[in-house]
C-alpha cells in the first residue's frame, strides 16, 4: 500500500486577493454558493487517498479554523492522521507571493520527520479543480521519480490573475524548467503549473534542511535550480481549472459555475467536493420569485427575481429585488425592489429597500461592509 | 454507564403500510420528507434540542436503510461518548426470541438497556410525526405535577378525534379517562403518542403486562388503562403548535404541502432550533435559462430545467426542460426527463420518469386517495407513458 501525506499551503496573497477579501484568507474565500476554496485542495487530497494533511495557515485564520474543526466533513476526524494545523510564518513584505516558501515548512518540519510515509503531495489553496493525484503517484512509482507536476495546457494568462509557473517539458516527458510568466495571451499552448505536485518525502526534506537559511526561497525555485539533478515528471490536466487571485478571477469562476458542464465535472463525478454542512432547510420560492439561469444555495427565500447568478445559503430576496450576474454571499438581505448587477455582496450585508447598485461585467461592485451586520441583527434578520 | 435522568425511547419499527409504496422497502420514519429531510429528523432533532442526548431506536420493520440513515447519530450531535443512538432490533437470548409484539413489548424486551442507565424518567416517542417539540418542558409539568404517567395531548377537529387516542382530563389536567380510537370520541383532546414515565414504575407495569396473555402489549391500548385502573396519577400535557402524523398518503401529502403555505403553521425557516438533518454533500440548485419556479422548496443538487409550481422537491432531483410538474412531493435524486407533465404526484427516490409521460391525469369526480398519484421508489416509467390520478405504482407493475 502506497503511503502519502498532504500539505496544503494557505499562507500567502496574490497580487490583488487582499482586494477580493481583506478579513478572510483566500483559503476560507467563499465559492460556488456553498464552498470555500480550501474545500477543492482538501476534497481532491482526500479523495486521492491522502488521510493525514498538514494545512500551513495564514494569520487571520479564524475563518479557516472555523471552516475545518477537526476535519469531519472531509472524514479527517482520525485517529490515526487526520489535519494538523501548521502555523504560517511572517512572509513579509516582499515574499507574500510564496505558495510554498520554505521557512513554512521549516517551521513544521515535524509534518515531515514524524511519519514514514514514502509521498507527499503539496498544493496551495486557491485553485478550483477536482483532480485525483494517484495517476501522478503512479506515474512516479513507474518512472522512479523525485518529483511530479501536474499542468495544464493554457493559451492565456488574464492580465487580472495571478502570474504563474511555466513547465518546460522534454520530449522524453521529463521537465526541463520551471519559470515565472506574467499574464500573456496567445495563440500557443503553454503547460502552466497548477500549484500542486507530489514529491518523495526524503526529498522535500533534504530541501528544506539545505535551504534552511533561506527561508522566503520558494520550493517552485528551489525545484528549478535543481532540476538538472532530478527527475522531474509532468502530468496534464485536462479539465476545468480556474485560480482565483483577483476580484475578476473570483467572478469568473462563480460564473463558469453556472455551466453545466463545468458544474457536472466539479461537483456531480464519481469524486465530491466536501464542504462543511449548515443544515438549512431548502430554498423556499414565493409565488411571484423567478430564477434563471442561477445557482442557488440551501435556505434561502426567492421573492424577487434572480439571474444569472450565485446565491450562497440563506439569502434572503425581496419581492420586486432584480439580482442579475452577481454573487450574493451567505445570509445577505435583499430589500424589497432593489436592483444589483454585477455585484459581488458580502456575507450578512443588508442592502435596504429600493438600493440601486451596479458594476461592470468586466469590474463587478464589491460590497465588503461587515458592519451592516449590525443593521441586519437590529432589523431581525440574523 | 452515568446515570441518566431522562432517557427516550424511539418506537420506528411500524411498517406504515397505510403509506402503501412509499414504505414497501423501507421503515416508515425513514421516508424522505419536506425536501431535505426524513420523518425521523424531526423526532431526533427534538431529543437534541430538548438536551436529551440517550435515544435507544426500536427498529423492526426493514430497517436497512433507517440504519445506515441513523448511523451513529453523528448529524444530529447524537454521537455521544456519554450516551448517544442506538439502535435496538428485536434480539434472541437464551429463551429464543422473536419480534416485537407490540410497542410495550418492545420496551419491555429492552429493560436492560434502559437499566444500564438507571433513569428516573423515561420518554416514549415515535419516529413518524412531524413536529417540533421542546421535551424539557414537558419533563419540567411532569415534575412539578409529581405525576406518575404524563401525556402530551393536542387538540384536534372533533370529527378526526376518533383516529387517535382520546383523553378526557380534569380541570387540574389530571386524566380521568383513556380510550383508544372510539367510535364516538367525548372530547377532543388526543394523545400524541409521547409519554414520560417514572422508570420505576413503567418497569413494573412493563413485567405484569407481559404477564397477562390476553394483552396485545400496546401503551395505548393496554399499559395506560392498566395504569388508570390502579388509581396511578397520569397528567395531560398540553401541547400547543403543529403536529401532524403522516401514517397515511393523505396525511403524508398534506404535511408536505403545509410547508408552502404563505404563512405555514409549522415553520422550517424560522423554527426556533435548527432541524438536523444527514444528507449527502450536493452543490447548490441550478435553475435553467427556462426554468421557471413558483411557490415551492428546492433542496441542493437540483437541476431544474423545466416548471416547477407548487411541488416540493428533494436534494439532487432533475426536472427536464419542457416538463411541467404541479402540487407534487419529488424525493431525492429522481429524475423528470423532458417533455413530461406530473401532477399531485409523489415521485419516489430515484425514479426516473421517461421524456413524454403525463402522471396524474384528472379523472372523475372522486378519485381514489384525494387523486394522490405514488410511484415507489427505484422506478422507471417508461417513454411517454399516460397514467391517471390516484394510482400507487408498485416498482413490479411498471418496470
Amino acid at each position: 500500500m502506497r503511503s502519502v501525506n498532504g500539505i496544503i499551503s494557505c499562507n500567502y496573497e496574490t497580487v490583488h486577493s487582499r482586494e477580493l477579501s481583506p478579513s478572510r484568507p483566500l483559503a476560507a474565500t467563499m465559492i460556488g454558493g456553498r464552498y470555500r476554496l480550501i474545500d477543492f485542495a482538501l476534497s481532491n487530497m482526500v479523495n486521492s487517498g491522502v488521510k493525514t494533511i498538514g494545512i500551513v495557515i495564514p494569520e487571520k485564520f479564524r475563518s479557516i479554523l472555523d471552516h475545518l474543526g477537526a476535519g469531519k466533513p472531509w472524514n479527517l476526524d482520525r485517529k490515526n492522521g487526520g489535519i494538523f494545523i501548521l502555523p504560517g510564518t511572517e512572509f513579509g513584505l516582499f515574499n507574500k507571493e510564496n505558495k510554498f516558501a520554505v521557512a513554512d515548512l521549516q517551521t513544521n518540519v515535524e509534518i515531515l520527520e514524524r511519519t514514514a510515509a514514502e509521498y507527499m503531495v503539496v498544493s496551495s489553496c486557491n485553485q478550483v479543480m477536482n483532480v485525483s493525484y494517484t495517476p501522478m503517484l503512479d506515474k512516479m512509482d513507474e518512472n522512479q521519480a523525485d518529483i511530479c507536476l501536474i499542468y495544464k495546457n493554457v493559451k492565456e494568462i488574464p492580465a487580472d490573475e495571478e502570474p504563474g509557473w511555466i513547465l518546460k517539458i522534454d520530449p522524453d516527458g521529463k521537465v526541463r524548467a520551471l519559470v515565472r510568466q506574467e499574464p500573456f495571451s496567445g495563440k500557443e499552448l503553454k503547460p502552466l503549473f497548477m500549484d500542486a505536485f507530489v514529491v518523495k518525502r526524503t526529498l522535500l526534506q533534504e530541501m528544506v534542511d539545505g535551504y534552511a537559511g533561506h527561508g522566503s526561497l520558494d520550493v517552485r525555485q528551489i525545484i528549478h535550480n535543481n532540476i538538472q539533478k532530478l527527475n522531474v515528471q509532468a502530468y496534464e490536466h485536462k479539465g476545468y481549472l480556474r485560480r482565483v487571485s483577483s476580484v475578476q478571477s473570483y467572478y469568473r469562476c462563480n460564473m463558469d459555475m453556472l455551466n453545466q458542464e463545468i458544474r457536472n465535472e466539479l461537483f456531480m463525478g464519481e469524486n465530491k467536493i466536501f464542504t462543511k454542512t449548515k443544515d438549512n432547510p431548502p430554498t423556499r420560492y414565493g409565488t411571484w420569485g423567478s430564477a434563471e439561469d442561477a445557482l442557488i444555495s440551501g435556505g434561502c427565500t426567492v421573492n424577487g427575481q434572480v439571474e444569472r447568478s450565485v446565491l450562497f445559503r440563506g439569502v434572503q430576496v425581496e419581492t420586486g429585488a432584480v439580482i442579475k450576474n452577481s454573487v450574493i454571499m451567505s445570509d445577505s438581505f435583499i430589500g424589497k425592489d432593489s436592483i444589483l448587477e454585477n455585484v459581488i455582496l458580502d456575507k450578512y450585508t443588508f442592502i435596504d429597500d429600493r438600493s440601486v447598485m451596479k458594476g461592470k461585467p468586466e469590474a463587478p461592485l464589491l460590497i465588503l461592509d461587515k458592519r451592516k451586520k449590525l443593521i441586519h441583527r437590529e432589523k431581525g434578520w440574523g | 454507564m452515568p446515570k441518566k435522568e431522562i432517557i427516550a425511547m424511539l418506537l420506528a419499527g411500524g411498517q406504515g403500510s397505510r403509506l402503501e409504496c412509499l414504505t414497501r422497502n423501507i421503515a416508515k420514519p425513514a421516508v424522505a420528507f419536506g425536501g431535505k429531510y426524513r420523518i425521523i429528523d424531526f423526532s431526533l432533532s427534538n431529543c437534541i434540542n430538548s438536551d436529551i442526548n440517550t435515544v435507544g431506536v426500536l427498529t423492526q420493520y426493514k430497517p436497512f436503510l433507517l440504519n445506515s440513515y441513523i448511523g451513529i447519530g453523528t448529524p444530529w450531535d447524537l454521537d455521544d461518548a456519554n450516551g448517544g443512538v442506538h439502535i435496538l432490533p428485536p434480539f434472541v437470548d437464551e429463551k429464543g426470541g422473536s419480534w416485537y409484539k407490540g410497542t410495550a413489548n418492545a420496551i419491555y424486551r429492552n429493560i436492560d438497556y434502559i437499566d444500564q442507565y438507571d433513569p428516573e424518567f423515561v420518554l416514549i416517542i415515535s419516529g413518524d410525526h412531524i413536529y417540533q417539540m421542546d421535551y424539557s418542558l414537558m419533563l419540567a409539568h411532569h415534575k412539578a405535577q409529581k405525576a406518575d404517567v404524563t401525556v402530551s395531548v393536542i387538540e384536534v377537529p372533533l370529527e378526526e378525534a376518533s383516529r387517535f387516542g382520546i383523553v378526557v382530563a380534569d380541570a387540574q389536567g389530571k386524566i380521568t379517562k383513556f380510550v383508544e380510537k372510539p367510535a364516538k370520541p367525548e372530547s377532543n383532546l388526543v394523545s400524541m403518542g409521547i409519554y414520560i414515565f417514572n422508570w420505576r414504575l413503567l418497569r413494573k407495569t412493563l413485567i405484569e403486562d407481559e404477564g397477562n396473555a390476553q394483552s396485545e402489549n400496546d401503551f395505548g391500548k393496554n399499559v395506560l388503562p392498566l395504569l388508570m385502573e390502579q388509581k396511578k396519577k397520569l397528567t395531560a400535557y398540553r401541547f400547543e403548535g403543529y403536529w401532524k402524523d403522516v401514517g397515511t398518503i393523505e396525511s403524508y401529502y398534506e404535511a408536505n404541502m403545509d410547508l408552502l403555505k404563505k404563512q405555514p403553521e409549522f415553520d422550517i425557516f424560522n423554527a426556533k432550533k435548527n432541524i438536523f438533518t444527514n444528507t449527502g454533500i450536493f452543490p447548490p440548485h441550478y435553475i435553467g435559462k427556462k426554468g421557471v419556479i413558483r411557490n415551492s422548496l428546492i433542496s441542493n443538487g437540483c437541476t431544474i430545467l423545466g416548471e416547477v409550481i407548487n411541488s416540493i422537491l428533494g436534494p439532487g432531483v432533475y426536472v427536464g426542460e419542457g416538463t411541467r410538474v404541479e402540487d407534487s412531493i419529488l424525493l431525492p435524486s429522481c429524475k423528470i426527463q423532458q417533455e413530461c407533465f406530473i401532477r399531485k404526484t409523489i415521485v419516489g427516490e430515484g425514479t426516473v420518469v421517461r421524456p413524454y409521460c403525463s402522471i396524474g391525469i384528472k379523472a372523475g369526480e372522486q378519485p381514489k386517495q384525494a387523486g394522490i398519484t405514488v410511484i415507489e421508489n427505484d422506478s422507471e416509467i417508461l417513454e411517454d407513458t399516460q397514467l391517471e390520478e390516484g394510482r400507487n405504482l408498485y416498482r413490479s407493475t411498471v418496470a
